[in-house]
């Protein structure tokens, strides 16, 4: 059942995709409506896959690369989804759901079997730690996007559309930040029950609170120093990287504790 | 006179462009410390990077850049700047008691780290089955003296399959000390001390961190006295509800980024 559903979301997130390609192509509108439809009922295969690997792994599973992807796509759509109403979220359904198919293509030839649970992993913690994170993520994703396509329509688009762009990274940073906050605390809480002490300049914690120092700055300087448009936009863009150097790129390059992945 | 020079601290050291810098500063000093290996003695750098490299690193604290002085110059500026624009920020208080939660929590946090690194003791215990022991080896690598004993009743490893032959790491399932403390001649606490589960008596938390490969006789206790974590805690817990409350729980006419604006302007 598993199988099945999870291929099926990953066809939907793909038709998705493509129409909204189509209609953003052909400017028809009609499309975007059943593509969001067909993105929905694909979010809701994949909210049952994930409950159905929690039931069978027995922990929510965002343990090694496989669940991290399952659950990092999920959060993607989900995050999307409930806030493309209410932040008035424009051009982010084509890499949205690109990105949501990538996540599915790619963990279908992940080893699927369900490892066995190391010691340190058994915790609280290390639940909310990265479902915060992971959330967040996805709020600071959308909000690149909305930075790159910012950037791409500067000359073309008008003043007005162009600052609705601005308005909305914006917000979606100030939607992530808090939840980057929690991972980043719930974590170094998890390090102390688990090793003894609340930071120990690993690279991932390293990286982790660069990401948040940035974005920090964003904030201040966005807040109180009037920065916006192209300036920003670089600065948000600088964030992302860092977010994805923190969750990629260590992993590849740095020894450390987080080798989970 | 002295009000003039108040004001000209305050001033300098509550500014925007100071707090980026510091913060670009500490980044920067960061991502140098994650690239290279921290902590090595010299002969190993100038094995990896030549000598003349090495002994740079050494002259800019490179090899242990979380502790070089410039380091914690910096992090004690941020916390200054911090500090003046809490306290400038508390006349306006019904305004800005979002920022300045989170900003006392940032403080408070900073603190801790400072506490722990000044009066935080870190170790290594181990103790035989049947045994006890009251001697740890501190990370100066000299040893110390517990004013009570660790005894170890029984060390066990659960596996996640019982079959004996497939016992290798990846399949330990957990790791248990049955440990009591024993103060004054009297046992005064028990616990199964497992990872993730850590035992703490008199302020010493005593975690599982290593065991006997072989037999399975003797378990390895990390030992951490962390006066600074109780400050560390609280700071994030300020943060948290200060970064919440800022960012979801703002009144309604305050949507609009520009009153946020002004109101941090104050």
């Amino acid at each position: 059942m598993n199988l099945t559903s999870i291929n099926l979301a990953f066809a939907g997130y793909l038709l998705a995709c493509i129409l909204y390609c189509i209609c953003a192509i052909f400017k028809i509108k009609k499309i975007s409506v059943v593509a969001t439809i067909i993105l929905s009922i694909g979010l809701i295969l994949h909210t049952l896959c994930l409950i159905n690997r929690w039931q069978i792994a027995g922990h929510f599973p965002v343990v090694g690369l496989y669940e991290s992807m399952l659950f990092l796509g999920w959060a993607l759509v989900f995050v999307y989804l409930a806030l493309k109403k209410l932040y008035k979220l424009k051009y982010l359904e084509i890499p949205v759901t690109l990105l949501a198919a990538l996540a599915l293509g790619y963990i279908s030839i992940l080893d699927k079997s369900i490892k066995p649970l190391m010691p340190a992993l058994k915790s609280n913690w290390i639940t909310i730690h990265v479902i915060s994170y992971f959330i967040g993520y996805a709020g600071v994703a959308i909000s690149f996007f909305i930075s790159i396509a910012y950037l791409w329509k500067v000359k073309s688009a008008s003043a007005d559309s162009l600052t609705q762009l601005d308005t909305v990274s914006y917000r979606m940073v100030s939607f992530a930040f808090p939840f980057l906050t929690i991972g980043l605390t719930t974590g170094a809480v998890w390090a102390k029950v688990a090793w003894g002490s609340y930071w120990s300049w690993d690279p991932k914690e390293t990286w982790a609170l660069i990401s948040w120092c940035i974005y920090a700055a964003y904030l201040h300087l966005r807040l109180l120093k009037n920065w916006r448009g192209t300036r920003a936009a670089y600065l948000n863009i600088i964030g992302f990287l860092c977010v994805l150097f923190t969750f990629f790129g260590v992993n590849f390059l740095m020894k450390g504790l987080h080798s989970y992945l | 006179m002295l009000r003039k020079i108040k004001e000209r601290i305050i001033k300098f050291f509550c500014s925007i462009p100071l707090v980026i810098v510091l913060l670009g500063l500490i980044i920067i000093g960061s991502a140098l410390g994650s690239c290279i290996p921290q902590g090595l003695p010299l002969a190993e750098y100038s094995a990896k990077y030549g000598i003349a490299r090495a002994q740079l690193f050494f002259l800019l604290g490179l090899n242990d850049v979380y502790h070089a002085p410039w380091f914690i110059a910096l992090l004690s500026l941020l916390w200054l700047s911090l500090f003046t624009c809490t306290l400038r920020q508390l006349k306006s208080w019904r305004k800005s008691f979002r920022s300045i939660i989170t900003h006392l929590g940032l403080l408070v946090i900073l603190l801790g780290a400072l506490v722990t690194g000044a009066f935080g003791e870190k170790g290594f215990l181990m103790v035989y089955e049947g045994h006890s022991q009251d001697v740890f080896l501190g990370a100066d690598n000299k040893f110390r003296n517990l004013d009570f004993k660790i005894y170890l009743d029984d060390f066990e490893i659960e596996w996640y399959d019982s079959a004996s032959d497939n016992k290798r790491e990846s399949r330990i399932k957990d790791f248990k000390s049955k440990i009591v403390v024993i103060d004054n001649g009297k046992a005064v606490a028990a616990k199964i001390v497992r990872v993730n589960h850590p035992l703490t008596y008199k302020g010493f938390t005593f975690l599982q961190s290593s065991y006997d490969k072989k037999e399975y006789r003797w378990t390895g206790l990390e030992v951490v006295r962390d006066p600074g974590a109780p400050f560390v805690y609280s700071g994030f817990f300020l943060l948290n509800i200060g970064i919440i409350l800022i960012f979801y729980f703002r009144p309604k006419r305050n949507i609009s980024e520009d009153v946020v604006y002004e109101e941090a302007n104050q």
